[in-house]
Order: C-alpha cells, then sequence, then structure tokens
C-alpha cells in the first residue's frame, strides 16, 4: 500500500470519528450536531492530510512528518472547541512530529501547539496585554480554549458590524 | 580554528552543552521551511510561525542550526550551504541573543552530511519561542519560483 493511500484512508477514518467525538462533546456540540457533516472542517483535514504526508527532512535538517496520532487529536480538539463561524486556522508542522493550530487577528493571537495526544500548550495574546500573553498546559479540557475562540468570534462579528 | 569534539554519552550522543568555541559574536543559522509561514492581520502579510523554532524530539534534542562560522572557515558560502533542499529559507541569530534568551549553544557534527552541524538547547515555552521569531534576521529569503 503506498503512503498516499494509507493517508486518505486513514483520514476517512478520521472523518468519522470526528462525528462520534463531536457528539460526545455535548458542552461545545449542540450547535454541530443536527449541522450538516461538518463541512467546514475540510480544509483542516485536507492540511492534515498534506502534513501527515510530508517527507522526511522538510525543514532542512531531519524532522519527519505530522504523526497521525497528533493530526487525529488535533481534528477531534478542534471538532470540539472551534465555532463553525469563527475563522479557520492556520495548521504548521512541528519538526517532532508535533503541530501547531493558530489563530491571528487585529487585536488577539492563540496558538495551539499539540506536542501529542493530551498533551497542548495553549498560548493566547490580546490587545492591550502587558506581558508575553498566557500559556497553559491542557491535556482533556479544552473549555478555555473554546471560550477564546467565541471570544475571538465575536470581536470578528462586532468589527464587521463597525464597519458596515 | 576547529571545535573542539562536543560531550558525547556512552552511546555517542551529544549531550546539551553550551560549547566554549562558539563565540557571542559567532553567527547561528537556523533553516526555515515554507510551512512555517502564516498570515498575520497585523502585517497584512505573512511571517514565520514560532515553530519554526522548535527542538527535535527526545530529552536530549535541541533545536537544529548551522554554525556559520565553521562554514565560512571550510571555504563555503553559508547562504549556499544552508539552502539545501533549494526550497528552504535561513534566518540568523548571534550566539549571545540565544544565551540571553536562557538557551545553551552547541556542537553536534552531522557526518558525512553536515560536519557544521549545531543545536540549541533549553526550554522553548511559546513565550521563548516568540521572542526567537521576533530576534531571527533573515538571512536567506525563500526563492521567488
Amino acid at each position: 500500500m503506498t503512503q498516499a493511500t494509507t493517508t486518505i484512508a486513514f483520514m476517512c477514518h478520521m472523518r468519522a470519528e470526528t462525528r462520534a467525538n463531536v457528539v460526545s462533546h455535548s458542552a461545545f456540540s449542540s450547535r454541530r450536531v443536527s449541522a450538516p457533516p461538518h463541512d467546514y472542517l475540510k480544509p483542516v483535514i485536507d492540511r492534515l492530510d498534506e502534513l501527515c504526508s510530508l517527507e522526511t527532512g522538510w525543514d532542512g535538517y531531519v524532522a519527519p512528518p505530522v504523526s497521525f496520532s497528533s493530526a487525529y487529536f488535533a481534528l477531534s480538539m478542534l471538532a470540539s472547541v472551534w465555532p463553525p463561524d469563527a475563522a479557520e486556522p492556520q495548521i504548521v508542522p512541528g519538526s517532532s512530529g508535533d503541530l501547531q493550530v493558530e489563530w491571528h487577528s487585529d487585536t488577539t493571537d492563540i496558538e495551539l501547539h499539540v506536542r501529542g495526544p493530551n498533551n497542548v500548550r495553549a498560548w493566547r495574546a490580546t490587545e492591550g496585554s502587558i506581558d508575553d500573553g498566557e500559556e497553559l498546559h491542557l491535556t482533556t479540557d479544552f473549555k478555555v480554549v473554546a471560550g477564546w475562540l467565541a471570544e475571538l468570534s465575536e470581536a470578528s462579528v462586532a468589527a464587521r458590524s463597525a464597519a458596515a | 580554528m576547529p571545535l573542539d569534539p562536543p560531550p558525547r554519552n556512552d552511546e555517542g550522543e551529544v549531550l546539551p552543552h553550551d560549547h566554549a568555541g562558539i563565540d557571542q559574536a559567532d553567527g547561528i543559522i537556523r533553516r526555515v521551511s515554507p510551512q512555517y509561514m502564516v498570515d498575520d492581520p497585523k502585517t497584512q502579510g505573512k511571517r514565520l510561525s514560532s515553530m519554526a523554532f522548535q527542538p527535535s524530539a527526545g530529552d536530549r534534542g535541541g533545536m537544529s542550526v548551522d554554525l556559520q562560522r565553521l562554514i565560512e572557515e571550510a571555504g563555503l558560502d553559508p547562504r549556499q550551504f544552508v539552502v539545501s533542499p533549494p526550497w528552504i529559507g535561513a534566518v540568523r541569530f548571534t550566539a549571545g541573543a540565544l544565551r540571553a534568551e536562557g538557551l545553551m549553544v552547541g556542537y553536534n557534527p552531522l557526518l558525512p552530511e553536515n560536519p557544521y552541524h549545531g543545536e540549541v538547547w533549553g526550554n522553548f515555552t511559546t513565550r521563548l519561542r516568540k521572542r526567537l521569531a521576533a530576534l531571527a534576521e533573515w538571512f536567506v529569503h525563500f526563492r521567488a519560483d
């Protein structure tokens, strides 16, 4: 089996698993359970697919591709915390098979460094912060991040309304 | 002048160290991939993600770098040497700037492919990686094609 076939098959599995996980995260899923099957996640899945297919040494040194386990965990985490009306995240590979999910706006930066399953460094800086932002180590509970993203989404809506 | 060999454990692996032969003013080059670029509305353009400044996995894994003085002493052009593969770009620090952030700058030759390879060790929190992203100066920009 080729690497590409393996990756695609895995991602199909991830799509199915993601739906199950969304249902299980009832605290954040009320808007999504009845929604069409998560088309807004497709760009994320495509990007994760791309990162899992990187060649070893893609960084100019010896970095491996993003690991399936980190990609899977990141997708499950996003399905739980990412409001569909928030901006699409940017996903950046790391040099150890890890990855980082990022949102940047005029006033806020959010970075979720997925070092592995259940091992996330979450960081946020907002306009007017007096230090280098707040940084948390998260494992299974991502309510804080869901709150950050809700605030980010609300700020974007307010900015669009003000501009209109 | 060649650097003294780095400290190694019984398995021959290089141990984290701050090499006395790497001067404060020495250039420390970090190759960067286009995969690290993110859009930032604040700059209305692209910039390097903090993920560009991340150590490798493992207890002894540091952030891979190239030691500019060693490349030059070998008669090579560092701007050409570090862009391999050719779609790679590179940024530069000084050893002193990295040490001022509490990091150790060491020597870890990878033979035969990169005898000028070094590593930077320390506690790479997100805050530190953001500071490194701000400190880094472009050494070789990505090719336009």
